[in-house]
């Protein structure tokens, strides 16, 4: 209710970007002609005009301090007359017209304990939440999951040796604000409990109806426990989203005796080829086994290793288990086939197989 | 939506209620004009448009038939709403309109007792003060409903913040419940400002003022209430 | 160093171990100087031994004037953790294409150290510029500070989220449009949406200028916006004989993967039957210097892309198949369409529901007629291949008698 003391300036919206356009990037604004990889984690793109930019990408925890984006400031001083960006892929990239500059510039971010890779045929950097360190829904930390996994694929990092990129995300809960469903690889903390319902404090804190209408399984009923009037989750048809716990805090779903971690494979959102997909599950539980999850990384590397030694150049994995058949994924890799494979959420039908074309093995 | 927002601005400042239904259309996206500007810095522009949908509540319900889910997201959204006006509002739908207002102002009501929201040292003294609001505006109606909660009210006519103390005698003074006299007794000689809104109008006064008005209302309405 | 005693993790140090950089050692070095980042190691420590985690539901905080931008966060282990009991988020929004100078960079990088934990995301998931840890009574301070150097926030709950799009024209020959211009028209023509929810839930825009997406829209944002053409694929001949020359096996890796087989190669030139070509990229991406898309450029509009919460995840569907981007006037045309989509929304949206999930209720049919866009085969994969027809027109029967009277 206090009264500003100034004229309060606001929606200004984001800083024109134009500002921040190393001199090259601005007069050759729309002229590029074509770009390619000189090495991992370099690229040139040239102009029709006949310029040159030099993009060098460092892989980021994306979890960084203040001092960590100054040490890059004065890469891009020392190098790059102050250029940089960032990716989509939170890896960041410092740009020169200087083509002199590039080694030095990599020495130094590989002094600092930054790894230079991430393009073209490489695991780029993994796309991934909060986790423990921020989220109050999370179901494992993903800061963790993502540095032992990066750990476990820095070779593919810093080499672009794979048969087609490969893009991993990870996500702490089925929210997922990384972009697991369209993955090539994706990680994402899961429950397996129904919540737990605070009798005493629902009908304080939570409106009944919408409680009962967020379930996407119905499994959710109005009632009353000594007097009071609540809510009671049907088990059997409870399949762990949370969604009841975002509208109602009373009703907390975090377990840590049975939350833990599924793998998905074989999504995209290229266009390149075949249409973008959805990533399907790979496996649908591993413990949650801080802090270095050696079950899930053992299982990522495994994807990664039989997608590299079977798949054909320029598949990404959902097209190279599309062509092999998702029988021989599981066969490659061991993963167990499960009834929690087989889809039973809405139109599940679409997912069934519905034809005699069957390879044997 | 920048025309519309400044139509209804200029009618709300105004008080023609009804009038922006006619002028603005009476659908749905005359009412996401109308949430937005809970959110203006003009306190009678976002206070008036909390009338508003105390109006529609009562005049044209279908119209805002979600508002309560509405209403209650935002302030249990864990992706960042800020539930700016929300409880006045609730309050508001709650008072006009019981049944459309469903469990909102038992929600509301017992936002006084949220740790994060009301309750020093984390308190957010904006969505404390709406809700001090919304309990007096509910309670003066159906006092039954925010019976729980009153003790939790009385608590903050102590409060340093004399906004805060001065709405919750406010809100108390509206509910002629016993007990409630007790608190507003202590404050009738405090001497702190106090910006209330009454009767469709932003009202600049002390503490102490809304203390005597209190118990004057509860002397003329009856024993019973004091 | 520090003058408040350093919290023992040995579970996380382990997390400093391997090649790939570590946030815990960064975090380690601030929280020498930042006893809430000190506080956050112990509780993060504390959640890899508990296996949970330790924030609490939700928070009303935010600054004046708006109804997002920051994300209230407190912890459940205040008593243990004092320092980071208050743990709030500021989004700030990103330039277009993230780009920076080193000196925009620290001027965010003093604003937050004077008054957060020093921890950032560059970027969030959603593309912010993301201050991770913060109290109440700083957030006007920050805000005051950020809006004195010409940043703002982004978006949260049901509001325009922070929109973000690729490099586009900026460093990629690919950019059909002008996403980073799009970018920013956009967001600043939505500040208001941005700055105060008031939609039934949160609405994402991306801007990516080809169909290799490579802000993911498709998958992530409830319009996402695709770079295209509709003339023909640019090919130089000379460069397809270097690319040879070079060794590149063009039948085995560019003709037979074409998905349309709309390309030829006769171990000279590429031929390309563009009427056939589906515009998916792959050609160009693997000859950048051969193959570039055409010149009659634009954009196809896509809706209702989200992830699995509520009623399960969705890719966009195609709403416009092909749209100019256009500058010049100020991309009228998609903001009409905008403000039709959203008066839609606003009479069929129900609380905490996506426009892909709306949609997919009201009927593709029935959201497109209420829009105002024709119905066209490239809405789908194929027709329907179910009878039930919601049939909205029928003859009446017509009494002769009745008729001859009249």
């Amino acid at each position: 209710m206090a009264e500003p003391a100034a004229p309060r300036k606001t929606d200004i919206g984001p800083p024109h970007y134009e500002q921040f356009l190393h001199p090259v990037i601005k007069k050759n604004y729309g002229k590029w002609k074509y770009h390619e990889y000189m090495k991992p984690g370099v690229m040139v793109h040239v102009s029709e005009t006949g310029d040159k930019i030099y993009s060098i990408r460092v892989g980021s925890p994306r979890l960084i301090s203040v001092d960590v984006i100054r040490m890059f400031a004065d890469l891009a001083d020392k190098y790059c007359d102050g250029y940089l960006r960032f990716t989509s892929r939170n890896n960041v990239e410092f740009l020169t017209d200087k083509e002199a500059n590039i080694d030095p510039l990599i020495q130094d971010v590989q002094a600092g304990g930054y790894p230079v890779g991430g393009t073209d045929n490489s695991i780029s950097n993994i796309i991934h939440t909060q986790g423990w360190v921020h989220c109050h829904s999370a179901a494992t930390d993903v800061s963790g999951l993502v540095k032992a996994t990066m750990d476990e694929l820095y070779e593919y990092f810093v080499e672009m040796k794979l048969p087609h990129k490969v893009k991993i995300a990870a996500a702490c809960c089925l929210n997922m604000c990384g972009a697991v469903h369209c993955s090539d690889i994706a990680i994402l903390g899961i429950h397996r409990r129904p919540p737990q319902i605070n009798d005493d404090s629902v009908s304080n804190v939570c409106e009944i109806p919408t409680t009962v209408s967020s379930c996407p399984t119905a499994a959710i009923r109005p009632t009353t426990v000594e007097g009071k009037q609540t809510v009671k989750v049907d088990g059997d048809r409870c399949m762990f989203c949370a969604n009841c716990y975002t509208v109602c805090p009373a009703m907390p779903i975090a377990d840590p005796l049975n939350d833990g971690v599924s793998i998905w494979v074989g999504g995209k959102v290229s266009n390149a080829r075949s249409e973008p997909k959805f990533t399907k599950l790979a496996i649908p539980f591993l413990p949650n086994n801080p802090p270095r999850w050696p079950e899930v990384t053992d299982a990522i590397k495994k994807i990664v290793d039989v997608y590299a030694a079977g798949a054909n150049r320029y598949e990404r994995v959902g097209e190279w288990i599309e062509r092999i058949g998702w029988p021989k994924f599981f066969d490659l890799t061991g993963f167990e086939f499960t009834k929690y494979h087989i889809d039973d959420f809405r139109h599940a039908g679409e997912t069934f197989k519905r034809s005699a074309q069957i390879k044997f093995q | 939506m920048r025309n519309a927002k400044a139509a209804a601005k200029e009618l709300l400042l105004g008080g023609r209620y009804p009038e922006i239904l006619s002028r603005l259309g009476e659908k749905r996206k005359t009412v996401r004009v109308l949430r937005s500007l809970l959110y203006e810095d003009e306190p009678l522009v976002k206070w008036r448009a909390v009338t508003m949908f105390g109006w529609l509540a009562r005049e044209k319900p279908k119209l805002i038939d979600s508002e309560v889910d509405r209403l209650i997201w935002s302030l249990n959204d864990e992706a960042g709403s800020i539930g700016r006006g929300a409880p006045e509002t609730l309050g508001e739908i709650v008072r006009n309109n019981a049944r459309l207002g469903r469990d909102g102002g038992k929600i509301v009501a017992h936002y006084i007792e949220d740790p994060e929201t009301c309750r020093p040292p984390n308190r957010n003294p904006e969505i404390l003060i709406g809700v001090l609001w919304a309990i007096g505006r509910m309670g003066e109606r159906r006092p039954d409903d925010v019976e729980d909660v009153l003790a939790a009210v009385g608590n903050f006519c102590d409060d340093p913040d004399p906004n805060v103390r001065g709405h919750a005698v406010w809100a108390l003074g509206r509910i002629l419940r016993p007990g409630s006299g007790e608190f507003v007794r202590c404050r009738t000689g405090d001497p702190g400002r106090v910006l209330v809104y009454e009767d469709g109008e932003l009202r600049a006064c002390t503490v102490g003022e809304l203390a005597r008005e209190a118990l004057l209302k509860q002397k003329q309405t009856g024993e019973s209430g004091a | 160093m520090a003058d408040h005693k350093l919290r023992e993790t040995p579970l996380l140090d382990e997390l400093k171990k391997g090649p790939w950089p570590s946030f815990v050692s960064d975090m380690k070095k601030m929280a020498e100087r930042k006893p809430m980042v000190n506080d956050l190691l112990g509780q993060l420590e504390l959640s890899y031994k508990e296996k949970k985690g330790h924030w609490k539901h939700g928070g009303l905080v935010g600054v004046m004037g708006y109804g997002g931008g920051i994300i209230g966060r407190y912890s459940d282990a205040a008593k243990e953790f004092p320092a980071c009991a208050h743990f709030h988020t500021v989004r700030v929004n990103q330039p277009s294409g993230w780009f920076y100078t080193s000196a925009a960079l620290r001027e965010l990088c003093d604003i937050w150290d004077r008054h957060g934990s020093g921890m950032t995301n560059m970027h969030g998931s959603t593309g912010d510029c993301v201050f991770l840890g913060t109290t109440t009574d700083e957030l006007e301070p920050i805000f005051a500070e950020l809006t004195e150097k010409d940043w703002d926030l982004g978006g949260s709950g049901s509001d325009v989220r922070t929109p973000s799009c690729c490099n586009g024209m900026a460093r990629c020959e690919y950019a059909c449009y002008d996403t980073m211009d799009a970018c920013y028209n956009i967001t600043m023509e939505y500040q208001d949406e941005l700055h105060r929810p008031a939609f039934p839930y949160k609405w994402k825009f991306k801007f990516s200028g080809c169909p290799n997406d490579c802000v993911a829209s498709i998958a992530r944002s409830d319009l996402s916006v695709i770079g295209t053409w509709r003339d023909e694929i640019r090919i130089d001949q000379a460069a397809v004989k270097e690319y040879a020359d070079s060794g590149m096996e063009i039948r085995a890796n560019v003709i037979r993967k074409c998905p349309t087989s709309c390309m030829s190669y006769d171990g000279k030139e590429i031929t390309i039957d563009n009427k056939n070509c589906n515009r998916c990229m792959h050609c160009i991406n693997v000859m950048p210097k051969a193959l570039r898309p055409g010149t009659d450029t634009g954009a196809t509009i896509l809706i209702g892309g989200k992830a699995p919460i509520i009623e399960g995840a969705l890719l966009a569907t195609v709403l416009v198949p092909f749209i100019k981007m256009n500058k010049d006037d100020d991309y009228q045309e998609f903001k009409d369409l905008m403000e039709r989509i959203w008066d839609f929304w606003d009479e069929h949206g129900v609380n905490r529901e996506r426009i892909g999930e709306c949609i997919e209720r009201v009927g593709l049919g029935n959201f497109l007629e209420a829009i105002e866009v024709d119905p066209l085969p490239e809405h789908v994969h194929h027709p329907r291949t179910n009878p039930y027809i919601f049939y909205e027109e029928y003859f009446e029967e017509v009494d002769d008698a009745e008729a001859q009277k009249a």
